[in-house]
């Protein structure tokens, strides 16, 4: 049996008489996908702040990689390896897509407090952030501003911005949120490739995306964990159905 | 990719500027026009103040609205220094670029906690205190500002005497300043600190943290302020509190933005142009900054986007 | 120090703090709501008076004169946005700065050009240019307690305006959530010209209140401007009841600090040393408090939680 990567024991958060996060506890295993879903107001986005650090919990513990992280910051949580995909896309809109990656890689690598070198010279950088950009096809638009690329591009950017900051756990907050329907199965594609390569954590809205990726599923429903199990077993859960599959067929 | 490419040869942009300015002063050399190499030399330490100015707000995101005090504190450098007999260049401008480092990293260190508007404002107050603690020296003239003991000397020798010498040494820091400037923000640390600019949380969930970055611009930019302000006293021979007036840092992010804060040479074309609109305008009419006014609304009005935009036509965001 | 004189410079300090709300209160609302960031309010502040003085010399009556200045200022402040502001709205904060001080050299050297540098004689009304004898000991001149007065009704006057209304309630939402604003169908550019206009005029109230007390000279807004915006930040951008804490808090600060700042700095130093320094370091104290409130909370003691 080995050590989950990241775990949440008994994880609480109440905004007043709101209470968003109950009691929630999961492991994410090395190599594994574990999809969280839930309908709207199940509390997943609170879920991500708390487990990305911008969120304090009032209760339980976050642990990762071994070590207690639930009072560390977002960066400190970022330096120690949870790379992370935004559900709106985060990235620097004037810099090129090679700066965008150039940065995470430097974050990774340290030396950003390098004051007299061009950053674009130097060599072991540059090779880093081509690498990533390789890996989810953005090659021919290196050199493309960020802010001018189209919306699935601008997530295979931020997918390589993650990539080269070589993350121990990607927490992937909707990364199909906005895609159309061939930028979300090229999008698809890609993650399915990094499967297995790398624990990831997928808060996702598309079935037919979580279906394709996780090994296990988490249901939140009202801010608590309902099921975690299997995709046959989440499937079969009458609770779930009712719940919240139910209400996608509805559709 | 325009902006890309700029910003790789910093050195080159020195130099050209170097050399506009060189050029500038050969001519005023030739027709022995004392007040033209003064001009310039004002013109200069001017542009250096705007650059830097410039290095803050287009490249690090930080509207400082007290861009007035470092300037006046490296001129109140030279000042207290000459008063205890002290007046060699290579003691007084590392003096100046010292004490105004020091003072935008102490307040920058507060000011820094907050954003946006809060942050032009309380970088205002400080300069203020600036102005006050000044005003109140007595033993330096007080609210009236008293004059230099001479003009600095370089190396023992009094060669700032002449406007010409002051002009070399201003343009000289000038280029300098852009050169460094430029090196900065082109490396990995200006790389931070203009991600930063555009998106902070994207640079915080990568894991940097930008608060020492930013800390650490202040201060330079705040330091290259400080040398403007030693240059501006000796040229003038006279330091008061006005140099820390807030008109002052209104006027110096006036220059930034009608150069273009796109680029740290939009601060030298600002102040080119504001020096010599106020020239200009100054020969005919005793009300020249009505003139400036109806410039700088105009340039606001239309789109505001900077000289240098509109020459170059380069693509900024 | 006596009674008499602390309770005459608290007095000073009330005045004085209810002048800046007058100038704070526009300042405040139009950066809440459209966050535009106004250099020029001083100017409207520096025009009320001038017209105010101005149309009292013409009418030969105060209390008509004020209503024709007033007007006049409402007026000026419509033009300005319709002319500038309007246009710099939706820019970002460099531009605004570069746009509005320009406006600042405008005004002030257009006034220096039509009105001279010297300082303009603003009449006070007979009635109102007396003292009355508040406790013995204690004689206060009635403008300031008018001042006071006109100070108090306007602040309860905004209250009502901004807590009890339609438009106020919009203003409040506006200042916060502009996009609900917006999406509930309101004209927010128009729901702009009214703030601004009226800020203007406020504005232009505080210039005609304070103008027998000060000079009227064609700077005597930069000052005031500086001042409000200190009071908006310490406040919180946007927040009336902000803008009324901290002109009160500035006010106070700033009368008492130059009343006693000599007193106290001749416990430490000489004589001669403290006449220098205590005006400069009593000037300074307001810019200290609003390092202080920013440094423990970065968005002002009203503002909203991010700025």
């Amino acid at each position: 049996m080995t050590e989950p990567i990241l775990r949440l024991e008994n994880l609480s958060k109440s905004y007043g008489a709101l209470t968003v996060t109950s009691d929630v506890s999961l492991d994410l295993r090395p190599g594994e996908v574990h999809a969280l879903i839930g309908p709207n107001g199940a509390g997943k986005t609170t879920l991500v702040g708390e487990i990305a650090g911008a969120v304090t919990p009032d209760a339980g513990r976050i642990l990762f990689a071994g070590r207690d992280v639930t009072q560390l910051n977002v960066s400190a949580r970022a330096r120690l390896g949870l790379g992370r995909v935004f559900q709106i896309s985060q990235v620097v809109g004037s810099f090129s897509a090679r700066d965008n990656v150039r940065l995470a890689a430097l974050a990774h690598r340290g030396g950003s407090w390098g004051l007299w070198r061009p950053a674009s010279s130097d060599a072991a950088l540059t090779a880093a952030a081509d690498a990533a950009l390789d890996r989810v096809g953005l090659s021919a638009r290196a050199d493309v501003a960020a802010g001018v690329l189209a919306h699935g591009e601008r997530r295979a950017l931020e997918l390589a911005m993650a990539l080269a900051q070589a993350p121990k756990v990607l927490l992937l907050d909707e990364p199909m949120a906005g895609t159309g329907r061939a930028e979300g199965a090229r999008l698809t594609e890609l993650l399915l490739s990094l499967k297995g390569t790398l624990p990831m954590l997928l808060v996702e809205h598309d079935m037919a995306t979580v279906f394709a990726l996780a090994d296990r599923i988490t249901v939140l429903i009202g801010g608590a964990v309902a099921i975690t199990g299997t995709p046959e077993a989440v499937r079969a859960d009458p609770q779930v159905r009712r719940a919240y599959l139910g209400e996608e067929d509805a559709v | 990719m325009a902006r890309m490419s700029r910003l790789r040869s910093p050195g080159a942009i020195a130099l050209l500027v170097t050399l506009g300015f060189l050029a500038a002063l050969a001519v005023a050399y030739v027709q022995d026009s004392t007040y033209w190499m003064a001009t310039l030399a004002r013109m200069a330490a001017l542009a250096l103040s705007a650059v830097s100015l410039s290095f803050l707000v287009g490249q690090a995101g930080l509207v400082s609205f007290g861009h007035a005090a470092p300037v006046g504190i490296g001129a109140y450098a030279v000042l207290i220094a000459g008063e205890f007999g002290v007046r060699e260049v290579m003691i007084v401008l590392p003096l100046a670029f010292a004490a105004a480092a020091l003072f935008s990293a102490l307040t920058g260190a507060i000011a820094l906690r907050t954003r946006g508007v809060y942050f032009i404002m309380i970088t205002l107050a400080f300069a203020q205190m600036a102005f006050y603690v000044a005003a109140s020296l007595s033993a330096f003239g007080g609210d009236d500002g008293m004059a230099i003991a001479g003009r600095s000397t370089f190396l023992g020798e009094r060669i700032l005497r002449r406007d010409h010498g002051l002009a070399l040494l201003a343009i000289g820091l000038l280029g300098v300043g852009l050169f460094v400037l430029g090196r900065v923000t082109a490396s990995k640390f200006g790389l931070v600190l203009r991600a930063a600019r555009d998106n902070e949380t994207r640079v915080r969930a990568l894991g940097l943290a930008t608060y020492g970055h930013r800390l650490a611009a202040l201060a330079l930019a705040g330091g290259v302020a400080g040398l403007s302000g030693a240059l501006l006293a000796n040229q003038a021979e006279f330091v008061s509190p006005s140099y820390m007036n807030w008109h002052v840092s209104g006027q110096a992010i006036v220059m930034v933005a009608l150069g273009g804060a796109g680029h740290l040479v939009g601060g030298v074309i600002g102040a080119v142009a504001v020096t010599l609109l106020d020239e200009a305008i100054g020969h005919y009419t005793e009300y020249w900054k009505l003139g400036l006014g109806l410039v700088v609304v105009g340039a606001a009005l239309l789109r505001g986007r900077g000289l240098l935009r509109r020459i170059v036509g380069g693509q900024h965001d | 120090m006596s009674t008499v004189l602390l309770v005459s410079q608290l007095l000073n300090g009330l005045q004085l703090g209810l002048v800046l709300f007058l100038v704070a209160a526009g300042l405040t609302l139009v950066f809440g709501v459209m966050d535009f960031i106004n250099l020029a309010h001083g100017v409207q502040y520096m025009l009320g008076a001038y017209l105010v003085a101005m149309c009292v010399g013409f009418t030969g009556h105060f209390g008509l004169g004020l209503l024709l200045g007033l007007i006049g200022a409402l007026v000026l402040g419509i033009v300005l946005e319709w002319l500038v502001f309007r246009h710099l709205t939706r820019r970002d904060h460099l531009e605004q700065v570069l746009g509005t001080f320009g406006v600042i050299l405008v005004v002030t050297e257009g006034v220096r050009m039509i009105f001279g540098t010297a300082p303009l004689a603003m009449p006070m009304p007979v009635a109102l240019s007396g003292s009355v004898t508040l406790f013995p000991g204690l004689n206060y001149p009635v403008w300031r307690l008018v001042i006071i007065a006109v100070g108090l009704a306007v602040a309860g006057l905004l209250w009502f305006l901004v807590h009890r209304t339609r438009l106020g309630m919009l203003v409040r939402a506006g200042s916060t959530h502009p996009g609900i604003v917006s999406a509930l169908g309101v004209n927010i550019d128009r729901l702009f010209l009214f703030v601004f206009a009226f800020g203007a005029m406020l504005a232009g109230l505080a210039g005609a209140m304070a103008g027998p007390l000060v000079s009227v000279e064609p700077t005597m807004g930069d000052n005031v401007l500086i001042i409000a915006f200190v009071v908006v930040v310490i406040g919180g951008i946007g927040s009336i009841k902000g803008a009324f804490v901290g002109a009160l808090a500035v006010g106070l600060v700033d009368t008492l600090g130059r009343a006693f700042a000599v007193d106290l700095l001749r416990l430490v130093m000489d004589r001669s040393a403290a006449a220098t320094a205590g005006p400069a370091l009593s000037s300074m104290l307001i810019y200290v408090l609003m390092a202080l409130v920013l440094g423990l909370r970065p968005s002002g003691l009203f503002g909203p939680k991010k700025a």
